[in-house]
């Protein structure tokens, strides 16, 4: 996918990531179910698996710095966990190229990660009490629900954006090709 | 030495830009840019998704309040026609709490009158002025040319009686069973006699003749019942004298009484039959 169209695609996928969080607040006072939404994260490692792991890391860790910027104001936070989410994403991913329910398991585990991450980090430094099961139950578990079906559904979106574009390649070459051809036989 | 590609030559770049910055903004301890590129975001995603969303669920919220106040609407309507029933109600209620208790004060009067309190059944369109049907008959004592008032005063004498109801003609009506001996008392304590004959529907008032030509009669006085030749006592109030007419002869031909105010619409009567009216 050419980086112009990644760009927009993260940029949705932000747009919708807020878009649920205006529908759907998080409930920080662990009353009922909440769901924190990772459109853009799942996005983001998916496009970025299949590359050299610099490219992982930079593209990654970029996020992660405009996150800190113009969202959480927690530099360098998630400028360290998105590229570190980043490198780890691309560990196993021929295996990830060849079976996609790996694929699938390692995204899963990436975004339980997201979240577990920064929960850890506030627990030792005690800016929450709040225990494990409390968390996981009223944040995570439904975080997690929907998120593997989401998941699925972006791994079949972008599969067929890729396929529709090596669809694409392999007529521009081929027409190139033809061209070629016959600017041959003109000679 | 690793050669960069330009992508990550550009990220990196981007990357520590963004990192000084950063530090810059978090050494001044100032949380400017966080402020203003929040601000800047916020204001894209507002006008981009928020304002939309919220107007939509706005449109939904108030589809669905539109159904409520319609609800509402519907609800608050039957209510107030509700009311306008139960005040139809409570004025007839009242109108007819108003005539028993006139009645009630004129059976008080009547000492040794036969008196029958009933109810009107029935009164036709057809015959509106002529006639009703009362729920008094025969088995309660009811007798044929007794006469029916009201809370105002005479209107009728029973025509027919029947076991359980009576038919009554009406002082108003073209036919008048029996004329009705009438009296008006004057101030000097006498009486003048007269009989009550016929209704004129043009003036809307009874014609007495009377017997006693040279008495002087004028309008305003009061006309009731004299007792005499009829079957009911004296005294029942008829109408009020509206106009007197003289003869050629400068005799009074012919005096209009006003008949009482509800002849017109009555649903409680009493039949009165013959006797004295206590003072």
């Amino acid at each position: 996918m050419k980086p112009r169209q990644m760009i927009i695609l993260l940029l949705v996928m932000a747009l919708i990531d807020d878009l649920i969080s205006l529908c759907f607040p998080v409930n920080f006072q662990f009353q009922g179910y909440s769901f924190v939404p990772h459109f853009c994260f799942i996005t983001l490692m998916l496009l970025i698996y299949e590359r050299g792991w610099l490219d992982r890391v930079l593209i990654s860790g970029f996020c992660g710095v405009l996150t800190d910027l113009f969202f959480s104001g927690t530099l360098p936070v998630y400028f360290i966990i998105y590229a570190g989410l980043g490198y780890l994403s691309g560990i196993f991913n021929k295996a990830m190229e060849e079976d996609s329910r790996i694929r699938f398991f390692s995204l899963f585990v990436l975004v339980l990660l997201l979240d577990l991450i920064p929960f850890l980090v506030n627990l030792v430094f005690q800016s929450m009490n709040v225990s494990f099961m409390t968390w996981f139950m009223h944040h995570e578990l439904l975080t997690l629900t929907l998120h593997g079906v989401l998941i699925l559904m972006m791994m079949y979106i972008l599969d067929v954006l890729k396929r529709f574009a090596l669809i694409r390649q392999h007529r521009k070459q081929l027409d190139q090709r033809k061209k070629y051809v016959k600017m041959k036989t003109q000679k | 030495m690793r050669r960069f590609t330009r992508l990550q030559r550009i990220l990196i770049i981007a990357i520590c830009i963004c990192l000084a910055f950063g530090c810059v903004m978090f050494g001044l301890r100032q949380n400017s840019l966080s402020n203003v590129g929040y601000s800047a975001w916020t204001y894209i995603k507002y006008g981009l998704f928020d304002y939309p969303l919220t107007s939509i669920a706005n449109v939904f919220n108030d589809l669905s309040n539109l159904w409520h106040v319609y609800d509402d609407n519907q609800y608050l309507n039957e209510q107030l026609a509700k009311q306008r029933s139960y005040q139809t109600l409570y004025e007839d209620e009242r109108n007819k709490n108003a005539e028993l208790e006139d009645l009630l004060e004129m059976q008080g009067s009547l000492d040794n009158a036969t008196k029958i309190s009933c109810t009107v059944l029935q009164r036709s369109a057809n015959s509106w002025d002529q006639t009703v049907t009362i729920s008094a008959g025969s088995s309660q004592g009811v007798e044929n040319n007794m006469l029916v008032v009201t809370s105002q005063g005479a209107v009728g004498l029973i025509e027919s009686t029947q076991t359980a109801t009576s038919t009554v003609r009406l002082l108003t009506s073209e036919d008048l069973i029996n004329d009705i001996a009438i009296m008006i008392s004057m101030e000097d304590g006498s009486n003048v006699e007269g009989v009550l004959q016929s209704y004129d529907a043009d003036r809307n008032a009874y014609r007495v003749s009377l017997f006693d030509n040279n008495a002087q009669i004028s309008t305003g006085q009061m006309v009731a019942t004299s007792g005499k030749g009829g079957n009911y006592p004296s005294g029942i109030y008829l109408g009020t004298v509206t106009d007197v007419t003289i003869n050629d002869d400068a005799i009074i031909s012919t005096v209009y009484v006003q008949p009482v105010s509800n002849i017109q619409s009555f649903n409680y009567c009493m039949v009165i039959g013959s006797g004295v009216v206590g003072e």
